[in-house]
């Protein structure tokens, strides 16, 4: 690991940086479970982005600091265990990456500053109704008029199309040829006239879903990203930048500390959770199955570190990594016991200002959030065909 | 015994329970119980009461039909499967312990005037009582019973708290279970009280819980009880573990009705989605997956009749008390996988509120935790598998 920065180093800078910076009621929110809001959001962006840590894998040319991978990761942890909003990774892993690569001078000139200073939110309109694991088989139509795309059609589970200034979209350009030859990759306005959202609520209660409705809407032809009907080999490029960051190590010691700080708090016969032989044993378990995937995943780190193909057997990180978090879900929510079960929407939302807050008002809801890892970003169906078929060779 | 001699009328009552839900309680009948700020609509409480089935639980001295455990799962099975917010099961099940109580209970004249006036109004469904037997920080283990009843002159005085006592909001009298110093006895006795909801130093906190059910903690605070409100014989503790055990094994009853209905949609869904030109139940992977949670579901079914019909009159036998934890901790692991697959196998529009789906899904999940999830059955189970080692032959617990 020679050319590594010092990362005990950085790790030390990184909790004094977020000791001093990072504002209480974001903090508080975060803490409490509770929907971080647009406005949240943006202030801690432009905090980050001061500090030049808000696209910190991006290359320098395009305002990032080229940090490793390694580094990427350390970062993601301090601030996942230190109560920081988890980033939007579609506007920074996805679009921005994928524009840095396949993007116009235009495009990036027009899209990379702002994603990089966090006043740009893109949101992902690839899933519809009818294609979601079988996402080529989409539907929604642009038709090319003169120095437009008019798009017609609707995306569904789009989330936090609510937030997003645009959007990147996979749409219909031919439907005459394979279904995955037909595809384009679009940058479309969400402000464009012709869009409609509609939340969805979920089973926890909150909107983080939406549906999207294109009626003839314009989309100027300079914001086709590629050649036209292109888009499904870039779109599947673009799943690899996040391939590495999908065992989402930090995200499961975010819940590991919260299921421990629930141990600690919540008393049964007389003695706090984390001494009784059940939570213990079930909170050991996780932190196991934690240890192993964090030694899986430094495998292949160190494998795109040495410029190695990851390959399609990465596909287990992900796997792993988003069983493992509703499995922290599950624990807290099984700790709380009753005090899980009252419901309040108002508890979901809005600023908490307790510097302790009670968890128990949002585990459920956490706890049934959890369970879209498995089936967002390839199902876990999806991850054990693409192990068997490409990995086992079945 | 039963009012239901035979499987023909039983199946007659599972039967009229199901022409209910599915006539009588459809989406915005449901609606309008979830928006009830006590989670129960009169007029449905009426209803239920007219189908007989509040009457049902009641013992014949105490002027219901004798229903038996059995009866009332069969009831509940098909409540739970048409997602019926109003607590039959919380509440049925308190009315049976005050009637079972009732033959030997009234000690004085004012007492069997309770009791004469209470039954035939829970029976009529004028009136409705909840059961407060748990309490908070005990994750409805029901032996910790910290709530204490003091003599005084013209009877007691209760100062406690109870926790989640589903069927609270809106009911008009509570049976609160404290303990007494009886004089004579060595430690204390559990015994149950009938107070009536406007009883001063009686505070209610009503709430709701995830899955659209309502319940309460009720805080006493000093509140006084005539003499004649201490329900029950020399027994009574066991009496009062016996519809414990009820509320319990009614409530899998009730979860395996959910099961059933959220397999139903989730089978549904996967023969007619396509997704790469084919159903997704053509996927053997996802065949076996529908397969488990069929079996689970029957297991589940099975292990909660048996349970229910393990039912002893007096008391909890070792055998039933064994089967009952047996029953909610199999129903719990069974409701939990189950409603994670209905969620993973339905993909991103399980996940939604406006799909029918996501109100079973919270149900299910809900209903781990109420009465006990499985790591606390389990423990009580391994409790009876202990006795049973040491002592082969049949004791008491
Ligand atoms: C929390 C969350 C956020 C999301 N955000 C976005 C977003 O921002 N933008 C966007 O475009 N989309 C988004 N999605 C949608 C997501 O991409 C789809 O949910 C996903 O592609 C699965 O599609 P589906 O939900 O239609 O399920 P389906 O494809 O209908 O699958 C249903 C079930 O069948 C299984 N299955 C499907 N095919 C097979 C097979 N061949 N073999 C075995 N099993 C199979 C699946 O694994 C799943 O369990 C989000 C989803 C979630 C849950």
């Amino acid at each position: 690991m020679s050319h590594e920065p010092d990362l005990a180093a950085f790790r030390t800078e990184l909790r004094r940086f977020i000791r001093e910076q990072l504002p209480p009621d974001i903090k508080a929110t975060v803490r409490a479970g509770r929907q971080v809001s647009l406005a949240q959001f943006l202030r801690w962006h432009a905090l980050l982005a001061a500090q030049g840590w808000l696209v910190p894998h991006w290359p320098r040319e395009h305002g990032g600091q080229g940090w490793s991978v390694a580094q990427r990761l350390v970062f993601d942890e301090e601030t996942c265990t230190a109560d920081c909003p988890e980033l939007n990774s579609i506007t920074f892993d996805m679009i921005g990456p994928t524009l840095i690569r396949y993007g116009s001078r235009a495009q990036q000139a027009r899209h990379l500053p702002p994603i990089a200073a966090g006043t740009q939110w893109w949101c992902q309109g690839y899933s519809e109704p009818d294609a979601g694991s079988d996402l080529a088989s989409l539907r929604a139509r642009a038709r090319r008029q003169g120095g437009h795309y008019v798009v017609t059609g609707s995306k569904i589970w789009t989330s936090y199309a609510q937030y997003a200034d645009w959007m990147f979209c996979l749409v219909r350009t031919d439907g005459e040829v394979k279904p995955q030859e037909g595809i384009s990759f679009l940058l479309i306005d969400m402000r464009s006239p012709g869009i409609a959202v509609r939340p969805i609520v979920g089973i926890h209660g909150w909107s983080v879903f939406n549906e999207v409705f294109f009626d003839a809407v314009q989309v100027p032809v300079e914001n086709l990203v590629g050649a036209e009907n292109q888009g499904w080999s870039i779109a599947k490029s673009l799943l690899e930048f996040e391939r590495l960051k999908l065992a989402r190590i930090g995200e499961n010691k975010r819940r590991a500390a919260r299921a421990r700080e629930i141990g600690w708090r919540e008393i049964e016969n007389g003695e706090p959770l984390m001494r009784r032989p059940w939570f213990r044993r079930r909170y050991a378990d996780l932190q196991m199955r934690l240890i192993a995937l964090e030694a899986n995943s430094a495998r292949f780190i160190e494998r795109s570190r040495t410029g190695q193909p990851i390959g399609a057997e990465v596909s287990m990180l992900k796997l792993r990594g988003s069983q493992l978090i509703q499995a922290w879900e599950d624990l807290a929510v099984d700790a709380l016991g009753p005090a899980s079960l009252p419901y309040s929407g108002a508890a979901l939302v809005g600023d908490s200002d307790l510097p302790t807050p009670d968890l128990a008002p949002t585990a459920s809801s956490r706890r049934f959030l959890s369970r879209g890892f498995t089936i967002a970003g390839g199902s876990s169906e999806i991850q054990h065909n693409i192990l068997a078929k490409q990995v086992l060779g079945l | 015994m039963s009012a239901f001699e035979n499987d023909e009328q039983h199946a007659h009552l599972v039967e009229s329970a199901r022409r209910y839900v599915e006539r009588g309680y459809g989406a915005s009948v449901r609606q309008s119980s979830l928006a009830h700020p006590d989670g129960c609509n009169p007029a449905r409480w009426t209803e239920l009461a007219e189908l007989g089935w509040l009457a049902l639980p009641l013992s014949e001295a105490g002027g219901g039909l004798g229903g038996s455990l059995f009866e009332v799962c069969l009831i509940a099975e098909e409540l739970g499967r048409g997602l019926v917010i109003e607590p039959y099961v919380a509440c049925a099940t308190a009315g049976a312990l005050l009637a079972d109580a009732a033959a030997p209970w009234p000690a004085d004249a004012a007492a069997e005037g309770q009791c004469a006036q209470w039954l035939p109004a829970l029976a009529a469904g004028a009136r409705r009582i909840a059961l407060a037997a748990w309490e908070p920080g005990a994750r409805f283990d029901r032996q910790p019973c910290a709530t204490v009843a003091t003599r005084t002159d013209g009877g007691y005085r209760l100062r406690g708290r109870k926790s989640m006592v589903l069927g609270a909001p809106g009911a008009n009298a509570f049976i609160i279970v404290a303990r007494v110093d009886e004089p004579g006895s060595t430690g204390f006795v559990r015994v149950p009280f009938l107070v009536e909801a406007n009883a001063p130093g009686l505070k209610l906190t009503p709430y709701a819980l995830y899955d659209g059910r309502h319940a309460a903690d009720l805080e006493l605070d000093d509140v006084s009880v005539g003499a004649g409100m201490r329900i029950g014989a020399a027994d009574i503790s066991a009496r009062i573990e016996r519809f414990c055990e009820w509320s319990t094994i009614a409530h899998c009853a009730e979860t395996v009705g959910t099961m059933a209905a959220s397999f139903g949609i989730t089978l549904e869904y996967l023969k007619t989605r396509k997704q790469f030109g084919r159903t997704l139940a053509s996927n053997q992977a996802l065949q076996h997956r529908l397969v488990d949670m069929y079996v689970a579901i029957e297991e589940s079914r099975a292990i909660t009749q048996a349970a229910a019909q393990a039912d002893t009159v007096r008391g909890v036998s070792p055998a039933f008390g064994r089967s009952a934890a047996a029953a909610k901790a199999y129903v719990s692991q069974a409701a939990r996988m189950v409603w994670k697959e209905c969620v993973q196998l339905h993909g991103a529009i399980g996940m939604t509120d406006e799909y029918v789906l996501g109100h079973h899904i919270r149900r299910l999940a809900a209903a781990v935790t109420l009465y006990g999830d499985d790591e606390l059955h389990l423990v009580r189970l391994a409790s009876y598998e202990d006795a049973l080692a040491m002592a082969p032959t049949e004791r008491s617990f």
